[in-house]
C-alpha cells in the first residue's frame, strides 16, 4: 500500500474517532471545559511537528505566523460551537454538517483572494446547501 | 431553528475561515511552523474560556485523558493529511478519501452510540462529504485543510 493512502487512511480514521470522542466528552463535561482540555492534547502533533527539519522554514516568519495565530483563535472558537452543537446534537448529524466548511473558505476566498470558481465547486455548492438543508432538522 | 443547527453553522463559518487564513500562513511559512503557530494560539484560547466561564479541571485522570486525546486525535490528523500529500498522493485521490472523514464519526456514532438515522438525515450525510469533496477541488487541485 503506498505510504499517502495509508496517510490518508489515517486522516479519516483520526479525524472521524475526534468527532465520536467529542460526542463522548460533552457528554461529561461543558464545551468550556473540554476546549481547555483539547488544548492539553495538541502537545503531542506539535512535538511532531518540532522534531521536523523545516519546522522553523519561512520566507515571511511574522506574516506567517499572524495568519497561523488566526487559523488557531478562529479554529478554537469553531471547536467550542463544535462542542456546543454536540450537546444537544446527535454526532451523525453534527459531524457531516460542520463538515462543510469548506463552502465557507470557498466564498471567502471568491472575495478575499479572488479566486474563481470552477464548475466542480459551483455543484459542491448546490450539494452543500442540499445537505445543510437535509441535514437541519 | 434547533440550538444544535445554529452552533453547527458557527463552527462551520469558524473553520471555514480558517481555510484562508491556513492558506495564507503556508504561502509564508512551511506546514510545520504554520501548524506550530496554529497550535501556540490555543493557549491564549483556553486561557480566555478559563478566565471568562466556568472551567472544572477536576474531572478524574480518565476523562481528562479522553479531552486530551481530541487535540492529540485533530492535530495528528492535520499531520497526517499534509503528510499524504508529501508522500506523493495527488489531490484529486487524497481529498475524496480524507473529505469522507464524517462517515468514520456516522458510523462509530451509530453502532457505537447507538445514535438514530431518519432517512433524510442519511441522503444529506452522503451528500456532505460529496459537497465538501467537490468544494475543496480548487482550480490547481490544492486542498483546504481543516
Amino acid at each position: 500500500m503506498p505510504r499517502w493512502l495509508i496517510y490518508s487512511l489515517l486522516t479519516i480514521l483520526l479525524w472521524g474517532a475526534w468527532g465520536v470522542q467529542s460526542k463522548l466528552m460533552v457528554d461529561r463535561t461543558s464545551a468550556y471545559t473540554n476546549q481547555v482540555v483539547f488544548t492539553f492534547g495538541l502537545a503531542l502533533p506539535a512535538g511532531l511537528a518540532l522534531v521536523s527539519k523545516r519546522r522553523f522554514q519561512a520566507r515571511n516568519a511574522a506574516r506567517g505566523l499572524v495568519y497561523a495565530a488566526a487559523t488557531g483563535l478562529l479554529g478554537g472558537l469553531g471547536n467550542v460551537a463544535f462542542y456546543m452543537a454536540l450537546e444537544s446534537g446527535q454526532a451523525s448529524v453534527v459531524a457531516p454538517l460542520t463538515a462543510l466548511f469548506p463552502l465557507v473558505t470557498v466564498l471567502l476566498a471568491l472575495v478575499v483572494l479572488k479566486e474563481r470558481l470552477n464548475r466542480g465547486q459551483l455543484a459542491g455548492l448546490a450539494l452543500a446547501l442540499t445537505a445543510i438543508y437535509l441535514l437541519s432538522t | 431553528m434547533p440550538g444544535w443547527f445554529l452552533f453547527s453553522i458557527a463552527a462551520l463559518v469558524f473553520w471555514g475561515i480558517t481555510g484562508v487564513t491556513q492558506k495564507l500562513s503556508t504561502n509564508h511559512i512551511s506546514t510545520e511552523f504554520s501548524f506550530l503557530g496554529f497550535a501556540a494560539a490555543f493557549i491564549p484560547v483556553a486561557v480566555l474560556i478559563g478566565t471568562a466561564f466556568r472551567v472544572d479541571l477536576n474531572l478524574g485522570a480518565g476523562v481528562f485523558l479522553l479531552g486530551a486525546l481530541g487535540g492529540a486525535l485533530n492535530g495528528l490528523g492535520a499531520l497526517t493529511s499534509f503528510a499524504a500529500f508529501e508522500a506523493g498522493g495527488k489531490s484529486s485521490i487524497v481529498i475524496p478519501i480524507v473529505s469522507a472523514y464524517p462517515l468514520v464519526t456516522v458510523l462509530a456514532a451509530h453502532f457505537l452510540l447507538h445514535e438514530q438515522i431518519t432517512p433524510r438525515h442519511w441522503a444529506g450525510i452522503i451528500l456532505a462529504p460529496v459537497a465538501a469533496w467537490l468544494l475543496s477541488r480548487g482550480e490547481s487541485g490544492e486542498e483546504t485543510h481543516r
